[in-house]
């Protein structure tokens, strides 16, 4: 139920209208970062605040919700935030990533491939690829303009040089259109390939850095990698989930302290109910 | 009480935002705004565009047309600018869409976001097959569009603005339609 004390969709129309344009220059400029007023919301700024600012301007009375945290329907966070949205806005929300129009992510892209009617919003913690080799923003802005990227392949030169391969797990940088390094967000590199030449629309809101950017459609999104070390992803080979036995998905893995065992499950809990219920489990 | 327009802020402004959004991330799609459009008087698809994205925050520019500058800023409170300076600018031929090209902002290499929209209109033109390419088109798709569409994308390819700035634009058809086109498409001739 919607409660009508609130604006629809929590934001002021001006504050949405902002956000809107930005998010069309994004689009427009794939893996480019546009600038934008983060507004305050009644959530502490790093907890999802840029992706739920995207939610706000996108959804309508129509809208379809899902929000996953780390592939979870079922966390803390996820769980708050659709109660928000659902509170302001009062659209119909789900756990099913088929029945969603809009979803909003933290740190996975779902295992079932999107469709084009469905828009993708993930939550955005650094946004900067270039932070962790320049400290100032004025000076990242530059390096982008000129397309200055030598520190962090260097970054990768010598994690490479260190200990023989990429050490970066989530948040793998990668290329957009052969011109924007961006952080896909802390999605782990099993999810990179996803990002390119996708169905869906992704958009990506950072609310503390007060960022937007975004990859459309079928837009070219490369994982940074040299030519004699290519890209790699998490393997799990051996390992299956163990509720429903997939072996094609991206595993959590849960360490039983008191007897030892490592056990393995499916990190997106949708998509592996699913497999259990097609399977009569 | 009788009001200039049932067109809803909140929630025509979402419907008409979904759309454009849709067109642009799928540039070449004709995306109808008839709903939201026919809320206004002789049913404007530009109006509606501009109760969605115009505000005292932005500028706009139109060429001459009294009546729709009129309207705008009645409308959405945005100030009205020169060519140069303006964040959206209403486009209805084909002169004045050259005259943009060669005026309006592009943005520049660190804030390329700070560059026009063309909202360009399309009454009375004919379609034409059109392959269009880039970001949000699979390969090389081919379109039926409006002609000014084709010449447009061509002519703005011609000028050579170094990418990232550009300019972003929306085609509106005689149907109700809009098409998008941001600054990384281009055509192909077979």
């Amino acid at each position: 139920m919607r409660n009508e004390a609130y604006n629809f969709a929590f934001l002021d129309e001006g504050s949405k209208r902002e956000i809107r344009r930005c998010t069309l220059k994004a689009v427009a400029i794939p893996g480019y970062q546009v600038p934008f007023g983060s507004r305050e919301l009644p959530i502490g700024r790093g907890w999802g605040t840029g992706g739920i600012q995207l939610t706000l301007s996108l959804i309508g009375l129509d809208e379809v919700l899902k929000v996953i945290d780390q592939g979870s329907d079922e966390s803390v966070n996820a769980v708050n935030i659709k109660k928000f949205v659902g509170m302001c806005t009062g659209v119909k929300t789900t756990t099913s990533t088929r029945e969603a129009t809009l979803i909003q992510s933290r740190h996975r892209i779902p295992e079932i491939p999107l469709r084009n009617d469905q828009i993708l919003v993930l939550q955005v913690p650094i946004p900067e690829p270039l932070r962790i080799v320049e400290p100032k923003e004025e000076v990242t802005k530059k390096m982008h303009a000129e397309k200055d990227y030598a520190p962090i392949w260097l970054q990768l030169y010598e994690s490479i040089v260190k200990y023989d391969k990429v050490t970066i797990g989530a948040d793998y940088p990668v290329i957009v259109e052969n011109r924007y390094i961006m952080k896909p967000s802390p999605i782990p590199k099993f999810d990179n390939p996803k990002l390119n030449d996708s169905e869906c629309l992704y958009l990506f809101g950072a609310g503390r850095e007060k960022k937007i950017y975004a990859v459309p459609p079928h837009t070219k999104v490369e994982s940074l990698a040299f030519e004699d070390v290519p890209f790699e992803v998490e393997h799990f080979e051996g390992r299956c989930c163990r509720l429903c036995g997939s072996t094609n998905t991206y595993l959590d893995e849960i360490f039983d302290a008191q007897t030892g065992e490592r056990l393995y499950q499916c990190s997106d809990t949708s998509y592996c109910r699913e497999v259990r219920q097609s399977h009569g489990k | 009480m009788k009001t200039k327009h049932e067109f809803d802020e909140v929630f025509d402004g979402q419907k008409v935002y979904r759309k454009l959004l849709e067109a642009l991330s799928n540039p070449g799609r004709k995306v109808s705004l008839k709903d939201e459009a026919s809320k206004f008087d002789n049913t404007s698809v530009r109006l509606a565009m501009a109760m969605t994205l115009l505000d005292n925050e932005v500028t706009f520019y139109t060429d001459g047309n009294e009546a729709l500058r009129n309207e705008v800023e009645l409308l959405t409170n945005a100030k009205h600018a020169a060519l140069s300076s303006a964040d959206f600018i209403f486009v209805k031929n084909e002169y004045e869409l050259e005259e943009a090209f060669n005026s309006a902002k592009t943005g520049t290499l660190e804030d390329p976001q700070k560059s026009a929209t063309l909202i360009i209109s399309c009454e009375g033109l004919n379609n034409e097959k059109t392959y269009l390419k880039g970001p949000g088109i699979k390969d090389v798709q081919e379109f039926d569009l409006p002609s000014i569409v084709k010449k447009a994308v061509k002519r703005y390819t011609s000028l050579n603005i170094e990418y990232p700035m550009g300019m972003d634009m929306f085609f509106i058809t005689d149907n109700y339609e809009v098409i998008g086109i941001p600054r990384l498409i281009r055509t192909e001739d077979r």
